[in-house]
């Protein structure tokens, strides 16, 4: 039973279009803290994924925002600019790198037949929450931001005549034809009308002659993009591996004090019970299906349904308040979950399923398992303890942690009786 | 594929989606207004209640004693008012308590008028929080958890203390608050009694013997239980707690077995898989609810409180005694510092003479567990009838409570500062002196930049967090060492003051104690006299 108010979950259709043309599209997530107070330190986070076709490109622009990208899929070219230098990357999946607020970069999908796919976490600098992107190339409706300044300033900064000025930076270029019917709708989206445009192949292989790769490690890390399947995974068996940096290995996260790291869930598995010390996570399904079962409390809700709800589901509300509450989704591909700091929650795995992960508040975050052989806190509770805390002797409390002799990743089947947990599996399936 | 998700099954919640997508075009980046409402709904929630209570309050004007069961009771049902007053059985045992404590009010208060002072006091003294304004978040016979309330909801003044709140902790003789996790960072300072603390790690565990004025961090998300390890004393513990999740916010996830115990909070299947073990024996051993003993039966008419039933219980003196054996002391300083308890007074104090200490713990010094919370911890002792003298915190906010004793404490603000929230008409500057008496359970602010003296009428014991604490300075206005006012060049003393430079040195001059002193003169008997009734005179209108 997938919970209606589950505010932990946001489905793929809680993204947003910011563009969208036949080259590809921008996809903004709905804020986190307009969903639920919950997520008040979640304000100045956003998401965004980008996709794009095959040979196109993302015309040059910066943000007011630091960005951390993640490659989903695909392979790409990604050219950062500075002031005296400039960069160019060849990405690939899992190839992660900070883009610093206001860098002007391009990215290239230099592949012949795969999307690719991007996911960006964005903090923003000048507003919390807010983004803006500023477009060096023009476009019919919205001309690239040079022309903001007057003719007197540009004549006098490029000590030229305005008309040449114009023609060489920032005329529009002549839309082909299928652009001509978006021009009703020109305040809406066409804004950005140009931002993915076609490359040819020629272009292309230029753009590649200097791209460095990631696996190159030669150069400072300071700006360079890192694999995170590049470590070694710091949990790994059959069925699963979790890939993770964090600020502590990476000076490109330090400052921003957040580790990306990426879930690979076996199907049929289980990434066991545990909770995050003081990280907030924000997973995004990069792909396939599964569900998430998240612990909270009830009352920490209340507040808002208090507020929109009406009376009677009020009192049902009240009556089972400050319960520990089961929070459940079935994941999809592009689908976003937050976990808060704390909070128990498992993950299972219907179809291979591989998630994306930010979390902020990431300098010495401790992930705490409640069952399974290593890293599981319960086993540290003293015996005379267990036996306060529950209601089994320490002995029998011993065995069932004993019972598990796996870590970290577990079969989604309980292997000691078949028949028990066929019995709830079907319950789940059935819903 | 992007576009598509499972939620197609629920309308309802696709229109939720819609809604929400135009909200956020409304309220474009303006959480502001929204967090404020939600603040005022509260507000207005706690009126609606209080109006019930009114009466009552009526006949309990001052209420400034540390431990008050009926005070803590009513705090308690202020603090889940608005729930209860559904339910009509409960309105009506709510009367009758109502009415009983009334009449064991009445009897009691006769002796008490002085206390009338605290509200009207409270009133005018944003600074102060008196021990009631602690809420019980729960309460059995073996001890108590209550916590302060927000202190940005007291004041505008206190809005870079959104995200810090206090919590205190009191446990009977052999008990133990039993394992959980919370989702903020904790400074945990012994008060008194004898603890053993003992804090897991995925791979560890380390337990502490703890004494009074020993001082630990508990970063977010540990588990961790702590045991009375005593015979005899209570145990007291205050906690200072910084949210990660929320601002101002935190939640305690119980371990153990009670209605609260997050584990219940996976569905069985998940727990069989991950336990890799029938539900059954799961149950048994890790989840069910004890037969609860038979004194807490009373309690089962609270079912609101119950879940947290067990948050505290008995433990035998052998369970103690082998808790005990592993447990580590403070004082040992052979192991990394890191994560280690350390003492308040295992250094030598900042400050020091006959009339009172000032022990200090500063992110500066070497104390790596303060650093990142940018923290500082200090521990004042003042002496009967000994003064601090005035001073200043250059850019920490201390958030100071009463441990042990009263005084009295004068702290200068701007008048204007208040007025901003209420009457912004009359725009004085005009300096304004906020007095409050203090006794055990109090809390004070002391902003930075605001100048403080406190006075002890029996030996005063005060325990101050400190936020924003690197590079914090005390400026004292008064006395021989750290006298800011002694460093200005002569020249400038005479424009800055009615007197000459000569007059104004021999002035300062006159106390010879540095940072603590006799709270009497010794000089000018007649003279203090006369300064001391403005002041006396203000405590009388209490009366």
């Amino acid at each position: 039973r997938s919970d209606p108010q589950n505010p932990f979950i946001f489905k793929s259709n809680k993204f947003q279009t910011l563009f969208e043309n036949e080259n590809g599209h921008i996809r903004l997530l709905q804020k986190f803290d307009q969903r639920s107070k919950i997520f008040e330190n979640l304000q100045n986070y956003r998401l965004l994924e980008y996709k794009s076709k095959p040979h196109t490109i993302f015309l040059p622009q910066h943000t007011d925002a630091d960005y951390i990208l993640v490659v989903l899929s695909g392979k790409a070219i990604l050219t950062v600019l500075k002031p005296d230098d400039r960069n160019s990357f060849n990405l690939e999946r899992g190839d992660t790198i900070k883009l610093p607020a206001g860098t002007i970069a391009y990215l290239v999908n230099r592949d012949d037949n795969e999307e690719l796919r991007v996911l960006d976490l964005a903090i923003p600098v000048n507003r919390p929450g807010q983004l803006q992107s500023f477009l060096l190339s023009g476009n019919q409706n919205q001309q690239n931001y040079l022309s903001g300044f007057s003719k007197n300033i540009l004549e006098a900064s490029f000590n030229t005549d305005y008309e040449e000025i114009e023609k060489v930076l920032l005329e529009e270029h002549e839309k082909e034809t299928q652009h001509r019917r978006s021009l009703k709708d020109k305040r809406q989206q066409s804004q950005e009308e140009n931002v993915i445009v076609k490359l040819s192949r020629g272009q292309i292989e230029e753009l590649s002659k200097n791209a460095k790769s990631t696996s190159k490690k030669s150069v400072s890390s300071e700006s360079e993009p890192f694999n995170l399947r590049s470590r070694g995974p710091i949990y790994s068996n059959e069925f699963g591996k979790f890939f993770e940096i964090t600020p502590e290995k990476n000076p490109q996260l330090q400052d921003l004090d957040i580790f990306v790291n990426s879930v690979e869930i076996k199907e049929g598995s289980l990434l066991l019970p545990h909770y995050n010390s003081r990280a907030i996570v924000i997973v995004t399904v990069n792909e396939g299906k599964g569900d998430f079962e998240l612990v909270g409390q009830r009352n920490e809700n209340q507040q808002e349904q208090r507020k929109e709800d009406d009376e009677e589901e009020e009192q049902g509300e009240e009556e089972i308040n400050k319960q520990v509450q089961n929070y459940k989704a079935k994941l999809s591909s592009g689908d976003v979950f937050v976990i808060p700091a704390g909070h128990p929650v498992a993950v299972k795995a219907s179809s291979n399923l591989d998630l994306l992960g930010f979390g902020i508040n990431a300098e010495n975050n401790q992930r705490n398992f409640l069952a399974g052989d290593e890293d599981n806190v319960i086993s540290q509770i003293q015996r005379p303890v267990k036996e306060l805390a529950f209601p089994g002797s320490a002995q029998e409390v011993d065995r069932i942690l004993e019972n598990q002799k796996q870590s970290h990743f577990a079969d989604a089947q309980p292997q000691q009786r078949e028949r028990g947990s066929r019995e709830t599996r079907d319950r789940l399936s059935s819903v | 594929n992007y576009d598509e998700g499972s939620e197609t099954r629920v309308p309802g919640q696709r229109e939720r989606g819609r809604q929400e997508g135009e909200k956020e075009e409304k309220r474009h980046g303006e959480w502001r207004p929204s967090y404020e409402k939600e603040e005022h709904e509260e507000e207005k929630q706690k009126y609606r209640y209080q109006r019930e209570k009114k009466e009552q309050k009526e006949v309990q004007p001052g209420r400034e004693r540390w431990e008050r069961e009926e005070d803590e009771e009513q705090v308690e049902e202020e603090w889940r008012g608005s729930q209860r007053r559904e339910d009509p059985e409960e309105r009506a045992r709510l009367r009758h308590r109502e009415e009983r404590t009334k009449r064991d009010r009445r009897h009691q208060r006769e002796g008490e008028e002085e206390e009338r002072s605290s509200e009207s006091q409270e009133h005018r003294n944003p600074f102060l929080f008196k021990s009631n304004k602690f809420l019980t978040l729960f309460e059995n016979e073996n001890g108590h958890i209550r916590r302060l309330q927000r202190f940005d909801k007291r004041s505008d003044l206190f809005e870079n203390l959104q995200n810090y709140r206090l919590v205190e902790y009191r446990a009977k003789p052999h008990t133990i608050f039993l394992p959980q996790h919370i989702d903020a960072d904790l400074i945990l300072v012994v008060l008194n009694g004898k603890a053993i603390l003992t804090v897991l790690s995925p791979n560890d565990r380390n337990s502490y013997n703890l004494e009074r004025g020993d001082t630990i961090k508990i970063p977010a998300g540990t588990t961790s239980y702590l045991v009375n390890q005593d015979d005899e004393e209570d145990l007291r513990v205050v906690d200072f707690v910084i949210p990660v999740n929320r601002p101002g916010k935190f939640e305690a996830f119980g371990l153990s077995e009670n209605k609260n115990q997050y584990l219940r909070g996976f569905s069985k299947n998940i727990l069989e898989a991950s336990l890799n073990t029938k539900y059954e024996t799961i149950e048994k051993v890790l989840l069910e609810e004890q037969e609860k003993k038979p004194q807490q039966l009373r309690d089962r008419k609270r079912t609101q409180q119950g879940e947290e039933r067990d948050a505290i219980i008995k433990v035998s003196r052998e369970q103690i005694e082998e808790l005990r054996k592993l447990a580590k002391s403070s004082s040992k300083k052979s192991l990394p510092s890191e994560f280690e308890p350390f003492n308040l007074r295992s250094h030598k104090p900042e400050y020091s003479n006959k009339f009172g200490k000032l022990f200090e713990i500063t992110p500066e010094k070497k104390y790596p567990q303060l650093q990142d919370l940018d923290i500082l911890v200090s521990c004042v002792e003042i002496n009967k009838g000994a003064l601090m003298l005035p001073h200043y915190n250059s850019r920490a906010i201390v958030v100071l409570l009463v441990n042990e004793g009263k005084g009295n404490l004068e702290l200068l603000g701007l008048k204007n500062e208040q007025q901003e929230r209420e009457d912004r008409k009359e725009r004085n500057n005009e300096v304004q002196r906020y007095e409050a008496r203090l006794s055990p359970g109090d809390v004070v602010i002391i902003p930075a930049g605001h100048p403080v003296a406190i006075s002890a009428s029996s030996n005063l014991n005060l325990l101050g967090f400190g936020i924003n604490a690197k590079n914090n300075q005390r400026n004292f206005l008064s006395g021989s060492d750290d006298n800011v006012i002694s460093q200005i060049e002569n020249p400038v003393k005479e424009l800055t003051f009615p007197g000459s430079s000569q007059e104004v040195n021999r002035l300062i001059k006159n106390q010879k104690q540095s940072h603590f002193a006799s709270a009497e003169p010794e000089q000018k008997e007649e003279e203090s006299q006369r300064k001391r009734s403005p002041l006396s005179s203000v405590l009388d209108s209490f009366y």
